[in-house]
């Protein structure tokens, strides 16, 4: 508290002033059967000063809590060199924040590191001999955050996150099963999975070439979502024109099955919290309903171009504007896995997608890797799949989707269900 | 502080091993948008880095006081005895050659310069950079000046300074209802005088000039076909499809498909592959690794023949064999792992023309996109920012969105031609474990006689 006074009190005299502080504390353990085991444990600092007055900005940012007042003038002396901006940066009133359930666990910050590493050895124990483990990781970290302004705002909050991803590897074969929570949870269970799906791969086969239906499991359809959908939506790409969502906000753009959340207050959210980088306030807000675009993601600059309010979702104090999501929720549907799998004439499942950065943003064309992949004949699971591509358009598929999973699973900032799309073409 | 005396302390409470990497970085990040400031940052930064190796096993620790050096290698040593402590195989880690030097920066730095001069350049070249179809533009730079310090109980002692410059430039483009995007960079590990003398408002142009094919190019056929790969793209193909597979904490992970390869046959006769961090100004230059080990040019494949792996210390401990020093990290607060530097083939004698001769149907790649490789079973994927369709031999239709896949074992084979140009490639960021580093590389033009193709439709028109 101290070292963020003394930066608003200094940074007043040359303008308007925002001052983070964060301490993150990250323990992991890396081992496998093939590699020497790390141990780690690191404790990082970090100090974000941004400056602004008369329609001019500067950011500055150091590690070294004694660095301030030299970071403090770089923000200054960029501020003084930079360029007239079109509107006026203005920052966030001090108010009251509400704040998320349970992303703090006091008995996860205590956790001994010995417990995390025999944690390790309980994981190899548990899987089948046959398995090799090219990855093994478990991490947890601790983070707390401070947040001031010129304004007299001034807020903190402190939260952890559990994490494990475990690969299982038989012959040229391997699965990855990924798991992330605020609180401890036994990460046994994700040895387990990366085991059942590592046995389901084996003996894969070639496929041909077809049209058929593609059925994306929680990560793939994430990475969808994380990679095209969230850049679309963010209101910076979207006055850009970078975004194909420009100049469509309350038109019906997709599917009516397709309803899109971002909240930031939801409890247990690996993004929740209580406010954003700017002190604005978390909060829930509706972004696709029923396939209508209703809102952008805004920072406060971003909504002041629209001529409204910031949406809690400033996700850094470098660019002018930054926005990020909070926790994206797509709305589950009403199939189970089971009944999706079922109705499927003649296609693919994918657990896995790889080359999202190969996605042309702009139109939404796909073409790209998948991975633990099955074939699907007359409604069952035939066998895994060697290699295949698979090749669509992601804003099509959306317009046109149905099937839509009950499940909802978090590991990234997406929340979501597994879908299927429909006439995908499937390269063998 | 004594750093010498902290590394011979840990010795004497039970370190078999342990380094400190000092790092002290300053950077600056300019972006404009349409002529206006988009971002601008200068960050300061300062990180140690301490690793323990103690019985078998690592401890690391890290943090950003230097008042908490000596803290940072005892908690270092205590992860690694957590670690030794429920070992059961306890590796040695053996002794190896060390190295003491100072690598000074030659030319200017860009931190002796007033931040104005780079907001007016840019500014400046934003409102230069004009196309009748231009909708939106972004041009950024990013600067980097590290002072890295790395020293080990073994004796090392090496003082290294190093100098990337970083230039994008992104835009849309709109004709009738079809948006375009365009985008370049150019990237050096080089001083700021060096930066001064690129002519970037011709980068901008030529990549502006684009639209033009970008606009009638339709979409990629879909199947299995012949492609050409131009420079940048074959340079990515080698980094993605052999390069990580090299890299040996794959291998020892068995998480590699070269495992057990070296000696034998594994491409054609006519190729020659290999890591090389010496080439002055490449995106991936360094004088001494993250281990403080001297890097050098090492041969992955010679002649078709699998020679080596990429090491790191603890890599080349584990295969009794030597050092390639190739052990890099983001950072002083990340771990070194093997990783490439410039991946460079050896040119041959065919003119670029001669690789499309008797190509009936096929595709001409340029330019990369992003690639990627699961290195456990050899599967990868990349993409062209340009393609092309060959028809009886003759470049004819724009292509949009080309992507390619294989595996990497069917893949080399496949190589039938590799022609006799050669030039410094994409100046890329790769990823691996979490760490981004910079890389890059040096190739000719390639022809892959059969690819797999993710396009939209089966047929070719």
């Amino acid at each position: 508290m101290e070292i963020l006074n003394n930066i608003i009190s200094e940074g007043k005299k040359y303008g308007d002033v925002i001052v983070l502080k964060k301490n993150t504390n990250q323990v992991s353990t890396n081992f496998s059967k093939k590699e020497i085991k790390t141990t780690t444990e690191g404790n990082t600092t970090q100090l974000l000063i941004r400056i602004s007055k008369d329609k001019k900005f500067g950011y500055s940012t150091t590690s070294d809590f004694s660095k301030w007042k030299k970071c403090l003038m770089d923000a200054v002396n960029i501020m003084k060199a930079s360029k007239k901006l079109k509107h006026e940066i203005v920052l966030a009133k001090p108010q009251k924040f509400n704040t998320a359930e349970m992303i703090y666990s006091g008995r996860l910050k205590e956790l001994p590191t010995e417990k995390i590493v025999e944690k390790g050895y309980t994981i190899i124990k548990e899987m089948k001999k046959e398995f090799e483990i090219p990855v093994l990781s478990i991490n947890k970290s601790f983070e707390e955050t401070e947040i001031a302004n010129s304004e007299g705002l001034f807020a903190k909050e402190k939260e952890t996150s559990f994490s494990t991803m475990v690969e299982a590897k038989s012959g040229e074969i391997s699965a990855t099963d990924f798991k992330v929570s605020r609180d401890l949870f036994d990460p046994v269970y994700v040895g387990k999975e990366a085991e059942k799906l590592c046995l389901k791969c084996l003996n894969p086969k070639s496929i041909q070439t077809f049209r058929g239906s593609l059925i994306l499991d929680y990560f793939a359809f994430a990475g969808f979502i994380e990679n095209v959908i969230i850049p679309a939506v963010s209101a910076d790409e979207i006055h850009s024109k970078r975004s194909p969502l420009s100049n469509k906000i309350g038109e019906k753009v997709f599917s009516e099955n397709f309803t899109v959340v971002d909240d930031g207050l939801m409890d247990k959210g690996l993004l929740s919290g209580s406010f954003d980088y700017e002190g604005t306030p978390y909060q829930k807000k509706v972004i696709f309903d029923k396939g209508v675009f209703k809102k952008p993601l805004y920072d406060i600059y971003s909504a002041k171009k629209d001529k409204t309010q910031s949406t809690g979702n400033c996700g850094g104090l470098d660019r002018i504007p930054s926005i990020r999501p909070t926790n994206f929720i797509v709305s589950p549907g009403d199939y189970s896995r089971e009944e999706i799998i079922s109705d499927t004439k003649k296609g693919t499942l994918a657990t896995f997608a790889m080359g999202y950065h190969l996605i042309n943003q702009v139109t939404g064309d796909c073409s790209l890797g998948i991975e633990n992949s099955f074939y699907i004949e007359n409604g069952e699971l035939k066998f895994p799949i060697k290699q295949a591509m698979v090749s669509f358009n992601l804003f099509e598929q959306l317009k046109k989707l149905e099937a839509i999973g009950k499940n909802l699973r978090q590991e990234t900032s997406v929340v979501a269900p597994i879908v299927k799309f429909e006439d995908v073409q499937i390269i063998g | 502080m004594n750093i010498k005396k902290l590394l011979i302390e840990a010795e004497n409470k039970g370190a078999d091993f342990s380094d400190i990497r000092i790092l002290n970085s300053e950077s600056e990040k300019i972006s404009v948008k349409n002529d206006d400031i988009d971002s601008i940052q200068k960050d300061l930064n300062s990180q140690y880095g301490i690793r323990v190796f103690h019985k078998g096993g690592w401890g690391f620790s890290y943090g950003n006081n230097e008042n908490e050096i000596g803290k940072y290698f005892d908690k270092a040593l205590k992860m690694a005895k957590i670690n030794s402590n429920m070992l059961k195989e306890k590796i040695k880690l053996k002794n190896f050659k060390t190295y003491q030097d100072k690598i000074k920066t030659k030319g200017e730095s860009f931190t002796n310069f007033d931040i104005k001069e780079r907001i007016d350049k840019l500014v400046n070249l934003s409102k230069k950079t004009e196309h009748k179809n231009l909708i939106n533009k972004q041009i950024v730079t990013l600067f980097l000046r590290k002072e890295h310090q790395y020293m080990n109980n073994f004796g090392a002692d090496i003082y290294q300074e190093s100098e990337h410059f970083n230039f994008y430039f992104k835009g849309v483009g709109k004709k009738d209802s079809k948006i375009r995007e365009i985008f370049t960079r150019k990237g050096m590990c080089a001083s700021y005088d060096v930066f001064k003398k690129l002519d970037l408002d011709r980068i901008v142009h030529e990549e502006l000039e684009r639209f033009k094919t970008l606009f009638i190019a339709r979409k990629a056929p879909a199947g299995k076909f012949p492609i050409v790969l131009n420079n940048s793209l074959s340079e990515v193909f080698f980094h993605e499809a052999v390069g990580h597979a090299c890299e040996a904490d794959a291998v020892l992970k068995n998480a590699s498909v070269l495992k057990e390869k070296i000696g034998k046959k594994i491409a054609p006769d006519f190729l020659t592959l290999s890591d090389d961090p010496s080439l002055k100004t490449s995106h991936g230059f360094f004088v001494y690794d993250d281990e403080g080990i001297k890097a050098k040019k090492t041969k992955m494949i010679e002649n078709g023949v699998f020679k080596n792996y990429l090491q790191s210390i603890e890599t080349a401990n584990r295969m009794n064999t030597e050092l390639t020093g190739n052990g890099r990290a983001q950072n002083a607060i990340c771990f070194p792992y093997p990783r490439m530097s410039n991946t460079v083939l050896k040119k041959r004698d065919f003119s670029i023309e001669e690789l499309f001769e008797g190509i009936k149907k096929g595709i001409y790649a340029k330019e990369s996109s992003g690639g990627v490789v699961e290195p456990t079973n050899g599967n990868f994927l990349f993409g062209a920012k340009e393609g092309y369709l060959i028809e009886n031999g003759k470049i004819t239709k724009p292509l949009l969105d080309v992507s390619f896949g294989g595996n990497i074992l069917t893949i080399l084979n496949k190589i039938e031609k590799i022609a006799d140009d050669s030039l410094m490639g994409f100046p890329g960021f790769c990823g691996k474990r979490g760490q981004i580093v910079p890389v890059g590389g040096m190739s000719p033009h390639i022809k892959i006689s059969e690819a797999m193709v993710g396009g939209d439709n089966g047929n070719i028109e």
